[in-house]
């Protein structure tokens, strides 16, 4: 009776230890599962700010690259009017810059498509696109980047030499093609960013000072064809004024007293100040958002939890700012300051906005080629 | 996390003193150039005019080092130049003397320029 007792309580202590034991691995079981969840959402996130970061990037070179070929029309007009002639050794600088912002724009755009591979990555498994991108990528990370630099080297450290910047980057993604694991393509990732912010970090007064210049030529030009009233520069003051229920004695025409002429030259002066903030704090969001975007990968690689939020503003704002920049192209085919708008003389993609036909750009504005016709 | 790899705006001294040099020409050259009295002062202000820009073009491919003694005096140098330009234009008198100043800045950039490393 005893030893059937013992034997009885022994079963249970068994039956026990196996329960504990099956529910110990039912919980490890999804505590894996749960922490493999998260760490694909998670690299999906990253995917997705990266992509938005890197895109902001390719743009905000394309946007440079397009306003080095507003600043090389303006300079020929004023070197026109100024009496300089054509200087070959300039169009070689600007063609040298140009191939600089074009290389990097499309530096940018092979990353922004190695974070959609990574995207398909963490939503199923590698598939021959990831590894296409990926191999795309490194080709682009690996060829000569045409230099950008204009930094003082104490500010920054050594002096950037991108290729060796890169070489290293191209490494990582030949050795995540292999394995195909989510952590290693993140660092892979990583390992670019790094090379890249590195870059733009370094570069970016020598990129901001573009749109300085862009801005600024526009400025010079409109002040001076305003002095010699070339240009009808009322709409600069129109709204203002309508603010105040005032309307101007000859809107269509330029004004005729001299020193009217000039406050007016300043007030285009003044905007161009603004406008110079604009393009600088452009490249400043983008650099924010690319550094966020690097810490948030680090911390995904140490397994902790992230969060993209302040990365996505920060490219919103960095895009917003962009296409502010963007309205103020001056259009092309069109003779300079032809066109002003309410919205003053960098505005002239505008329609005038008492047009019932004109609502957004002067290209998309039907009425605009009879309005205002050159 | 480390700090180290974070990157910030890092002004450029070197490349800012040229960038002020290369926009104070742009933006006043026809004010300069109205107060020219004969055809070699327009001439001088054009071939000025022409060199800071290049040389600007040059420094945006170029690293400055501005802990270098020499980049930073020529970089004080050319900073100086500009307060004293810009201080004359307020109230322009003597052109000559005006362009004179600027001949001598826009050598000082020259001489920076060729210190940048590629």
């Amino acid at each position: 009776m005893k030893a059937l007792i013992e034997r009885l309580a022994r079963g249970r202590r068994i039956r026990k230890d196996i329960t504990v034991l099956v529910f110990a691995g039912i919980v490890t079981i999804l505590v894996g599962c749960v922490a493999g969840c998260v760490n694909r959402t998670d690299a999906q996130k990253l995917a997705d700010s990266g992509l938005s970061a890197a895109s902001t990037l390719a743009a905000y070179y394309g946007t440079l690259s397009q306003q080095v070929d507003d600043i090389f029309e303006m300079e020929a007009f004023s070197n026109s009017l100024r009496g300089i002639p054509r200087d070959p050794n300039y169009e070689k600088l600007v063609q040298d810059n140009q191939a600089a912002l074009l290389r990097r724009a499309r530096l940018a755009r092979q990353l922004a498509a190695s974070y959609q591979s990574l995207k398909d990555l963490s939503s199923y498994d590698a598939s021959g696109s990831v590894s296409d991108s990926f191999d795309k990528l490194g080709k682009a990370v690996t060829g000569s980047l045409p230099p950008l630099k204009g930094l003082g080297a104490s500010a920054a450290g050594a002096p950037i030499d991108a290729e060796k910047l890169f070489s290293t980057v191209a490494g990582w993604l030949a050795s995540w093609k292999q394995s195909k694991d989510l952590q290693k393509a993140v660092r892979g990732m990583t390992e670019t960013l790094t090379a890249l912010d590195k870059l733009f970090a370094q570069e970016l007064p020598a990129c901001q000072s573009i749109s300085e210049e862009r801005v600024l030529k526009a400025s010079v030009i409109a002040s001076e064809l305003i002095q010699k009233k070339q240009v009808n520069a009322w709409p600069l003051l129109q709204q203002d004024l309508d603010g105040i229920g005032l309307k101007l004695a000859h809107p269509d025409t330029p004004p005729t007293d001299d020193d009217i002429n000039k406050a007016l030259a300043q007030v285009v002066r003044a905007r161009s100040v603004h406008l110079q903030g604009l393009a600088d704090s452009a490249g400043q969001d983008l650099l924010t958002a690319l550094n966020q975007q690097l810490a948030a990968q680090e911390r995904f690689q140490a397994n902790q939890g992230i969060s993209v939020t302040d990365i996505q503003t920060a490219v919103e704002k960095a895009s917003d700012l962009l296409g502010q920049i963007e309205n103020q192209k001056l259009p092309r085919n069109n003779s300079m300051l032809r066109t002003t708008s309410v919205s003053g003389v960098f505005a002239l993609n505008d329609c005038f906005s008492d047009h019932p036909d004109c609502q957004g750009p002067i290209e998309n504005c039907a009425a605009n080629s009879n309005d205002h016709g050159s | 996390m480390r700090t180290s790899r974070r990157y910030r705006l890092l002004a450029s001294t070197t490349l800012d003193t040229l960038k002020s040099l290369y926009f104070f020409l742009d933006e006043n050259f026809e004010d300069l150039l109205n107060d020219c009295t004969n055809d070699n002062q327009r001439q001088q202000l054009r071939h000025d005019y022409v060199v800071v820009r290049d040389g600007f073009y040059q420094a945006r491919n170029l690293v400055f080092n501005d802990d270098d003694p020499v980049v930073s005096t020529l970089s004080t140098r050319l900073a100086d130049a500009q307060k004293q330009m810009q201080s004359m234009l307020s109230n322009l008198k003597d052109i000559v003397q005006m362009l004179n100043l600027v001949t001598d800045a826009v050598n000082l950039a020259s001489r920076l320029v060729v210190l940048g490393a590629p």
